[in-house]
């Protein structure tokens, strides 16, 4: 049983590393508090493991996991040191990127958080609405009109540091 | 086609393929064998909670409390809590995780027991987990802690929108106190516990207290 049970965590442990580290990755703002996100999910996945969903939903549940662990993180949630420091040590180098986009940055950073993550979950981690709909645990529909204003809303903060000129929104939808 | 977040797309520092085979590294290894090696306790267990699964162990208990107040009453509520008798146990829930530690002994006392909670800033895995518990004279108290969940609410991606639940039995007898994690504020300090540790901590000594 705890060997069934060791199996199947690993192979979902397996399977989705690259996109839970790639998920803290992106969002934090340095390499530990990254690999913290990573092991801290990673953790909360084994003690629930009964609930975590198979195949794609794997990963959504995921997401979804280290997304408030990453929010309790940002209200000073303590480290799990002791698990993921050898883990921050291998991501440094992605923290030295080039400050290009620095106008892009700006304005994102302008916008509210929930439209970041929206935006986010879209341009980085490339789901759909119907896999957001999962993730943020509401409706398709809902995805669609948060997304469209959260569209607008860039759009204009883009505009506004001069990084870029706005799409139109209707040919996306 | 051309998206508002197409220049997002560009922040992102690194792509997922550009981290294939990290779950093999030697320290994604070792992240994974500690992360089985830690105890699991079941999310809706009926039974004590441990901190067993943060490496800590406490033991809860035995000690003793006189049931039946003289009023007799089996209900109460407030704004910071609500007790009922349900099955045998006063199931206590928790309306106000922020309020005082008097208004919720306030509740116990009506119903006849002896019972001082704390609730203290915890970690998201840890929140409805009893992290420390004492219970003092004779007899046996049974108790747990949890945290229950709205239709649709999975609490370990949304503790705050869950409640926190005590239920100490009917027929306990003594005084007990426990310290019991809450959904932490923005910017509050945690108080989780010292997980470096596999000792009991001294507060778990009252299994001593016998069995009555």
């Amino acid at each position: 049983m705890d060997e069934e049970r060791t199996a199947r965590f690993e192979a979902v442990y397996t399977a989705t590393f690259a996109h839970l580290l790639g998920y803290a990755l992106r969002r934090c703002d340095c390499q530990e508090d990254a690999a913290d996100v990573v092991a801290e999910t990673f953790a909360i996945a084994w003690r629930r493991l009964d609930s975590v969903p198979p195949g794609d939903q794997t990963r959504l549940w995921l997401y979804g996991v280290a997304r408030n662990v990453l929010a309790n993180q940002r209200r000073g949630a303590a480290r799990r040191a002791d698990l993921s420091a050898a883990l921050a040590a291998e991501v440094t180098g992605f923290y030295e990127q080039p400050s290009e986009d620095d106008a892009v940055r700006r304005a994102f950073r302008t916008l509210p958080a929930d439209d970041r993550e929206l935006l986010s979950l879209v341009a980085w981690e490339g789901l759909d609405h119907g896999e957001i709909a999962v993730l943020l645990r509401c409706s398709r529909n809902a995805v669609r009109i948060r997304l469209h204003r959260a569209r607008k809303r860039l759009n204009r903060a883009l505009a506004s540091t001069g990084a870029g000129e706005p799409v139109l929104i209707r040919r996306i939808q | 086609m051309t998206t508002p977040e197409d220049p997002v797309a560009r922040l992102a520092r690194v792509d997922d393929t550009d981290l294939a085979g990290a779950g093999s590294t030697a320290a994604a290894r070792s992240l994974l064998t500690a992360i089985v090696a830690e105890p699991v306790v079941p999310r809706r267990s009926r039974t004590l909670r441990l901190v067993a699964a943060a490496g800590l162990t406490v033991a809860l208990a035995a000690g003793a409390v006189l049931l039946g107040g003289p009023g007799g009453a089996t209900s109460y509520a407030s704004s910071a809590i609500e007790v009922r008798l349900e099955g045998g146990y006063f199931v206590a829930r928790i309306k106000d995780p922020l309020a005082e530690s008097a208004e919720f002994a306030k509740a116990f006392r009506a119903v006849g027991l002896d019972a001082d909670i704390t609730l203290v800033p915890v970690s998201p895995r840890l929140v409805g987990v009893m992290i420390e518990g004492w219970g003092g004279g004779r007899g046996t108290v049974r108790s747990s802690s949890d945290v229950e969940a709205p239709p649709g609410v999975d609490c370990a991606v949304r503790p705050a929108d869950c409640t926190l639940v005590l239920r100490i039995s009917e027929d306990s007898t003594g005084a007990v106190r426990y310290k019991i994690g809450r959904v932490a504020e923005p910017g509050e300090p945690l108080q989780d516990p010292d997980t470096s540790s596999t000792e009991p901590t001294s507060t778990g000594n009252a299994s001593s207290g016998g069995t009555g």
